[in-house]
């Protein structure tokens, strides 16, 4: 999956830019969704969050600088701000016993043994931290690079690419290891 | 890294949350529009022939609303004008449809016997490479195609819209009162409208957009530029030199 601004159009005088807003909108709507999905496990929660990203960048559009990041980063910059202002509402972190799962309904071409994984997948990945529930949702969820993932985080690309593979790791062995 | 199983949990967005979306946004503040300025712009002037189209075929569709506004219409050569100050869309809520860009050559095809493209445009507007189109979902006979022709060094544009209509009738532009000039295309009468419908609020701004409506056969046409990117003889010469 690319990261690159494939979407955007024009360029407006130095660096500013102007968005062909829907193909951005439907290059990276299941992205961000996806993101808010591995981070808080919600659907209905992932909408909400997804949708006050798309407002919040459409507001913001004209302030995009495409010399200063890709755009696949701007908006994942803006989402995982969305994403701080929810857990500070909140003011606490969702425990085990309260991560929704996917309802029946949602997905109903679903075979229920896929729902089945799905709730244990997030089971396990409510018990990462903080920060490796972030990376994964990043990754997994946003489909980003490692090397995205470097710039929005801070984190070199090496470490983001040592915790993912530790991650998973450990997630795997729960994996096989709680049929 | 096997990582697959993480994968699994990915996850499509309901269809209707990111149509409600996506609506919800569009509707949002627009700048103002100025044609050949702003992507918002371009949306404008396509959601003004879309929302055109879809007048035409209500009005095509029912006599009873034909005969309503037969005292308000006024007919310019082969077209004609109704002018109101408020939008009589029938349809309740105005949707903004996204643009489809498609590649020229499929829009050509679709032109092929039928329209021949301006042969003179004013200096420097160049035909972009991409076009829009709507096809009617219950009528294939039934579509729109936008081209849009760019002047790069001022960003100006200059948008011709193409419908195909599947009704014999007389088409009917829906505008602001005071806003239509008759002027000549090849001798023939059509509608220089100044002004445009905003498709979120249907009101009428008397100001930003000059368009050039005429029609023939089932073929309508509307040329669309900003206020001030070219003059009205320079549109009218773009008109006659297609055929």
């Amino acid at each position: 999956m690319t990261t690159q601004p494939d979407a955007l159009k024009k360029c407006i005088g130095a660096g500013a830019i102007e968005v062909d807003w829907e193909a951005v909108y439907r290059e990276h709507l299941p992205r961000v969704y996806n993101f808010f999905l591995y981070r808080f496990g919600d659907g209905p929660l992932a909408e909400d969050l997804t949708s006050a990203t798309f407002e919040k960048a459409w507001r913001a559009r004209h302030r995009y600088r495409r010399d200063l990041a890709a755009f696949s980063r701007w908006l994942f910059t803006i989402a995982r701000r969305v994403a701080t202002d929810y857990f500070r509402e909140q003011r606490q972190t969702l425990s085990l016993e309260e991560v929704p799962h996917l309802s029946d309904g949602q997905v109903p071409e679903e075979s229920l043994q896929h729902q089945a994984d799905l709730a244990r997948l997030q089971a396990l990945l409510s018990h990462l931290s903080a920060r490796e529930q972030e990376l994964v949702a990043l990754k997994y969820g946003g489909g980003l690079t490692n090397r995205a993932i470097a710039q929005l985080t801070g984190l070199s690309e090496s470490n983001v690419g040592t915790i993912l593979y530790r991650v998973v790791q450990k997630l795997r062995q729960q994996w096989e290891g709680e049929p | 890294m096997n990582d697959d199983f993480i994968s699994r949990l990915r996850a499509a967005p309901r269809p209707e949350f990111a149509e409600a979306l996506y609506r919800r946004i569009s509707a949002s503040e627009r700048p103002t529009p100025v044609l050949g300025r702003s992507f918002a712009s371009r949306r404008l002037a396509w959601s003004l022939a879309v929302l055109g189209l879809a007048c035409l075929v209500t009005l095509a569709a029912f006599p009873q609303a034909r005969a309503a506004v037969g005292e308000a219409v006024r007919r310019i050569g082969a077209i004609s004008v109704w002018e109101t100050a408020e939008h009589p869309y029938l349809g309740g809520e105005v949707r903004t449809i996204p643009e489809k860009l498609v590649p020229l050559a499929e829009v050509e095809s679709l032109l092929d016997g039928r329209v021949t493209l301006p042969t003179w445009v004013p200096e420097g507007f160049i035909l972009k490479d991409k076009a829009q189109l709507y096809r009617d979902p219950l009528d294939a006979e039934q579509w729109s195609v936008g081209l849009i022709y760019e002047h790069k060094p001022s960003r100006k544009t200059i948008s011709l819209f193409i419908r195909h209509l599947n009704q014999d009738f007389v088409p009917t532009e829906i505008v602001g009162p005071g806003s239509v000039e008759e002027v000549t295309i090849k001798g023939q009468p059509a509608a220089l409208v100044r002004g445009a419908w905003n498709p979120t609020t249907q009101e009428w701004r008397s100001t930003g957009l000059v368009h050039l409506h005429w029609a023939a056969g089932k073929m309508v046409y509307q040329l669309v530029t900003g206020e001030g990117a070219v003059s009205t003889a320079d549109l009218v010469r773009m008109a006659e030199s297609m055929e």
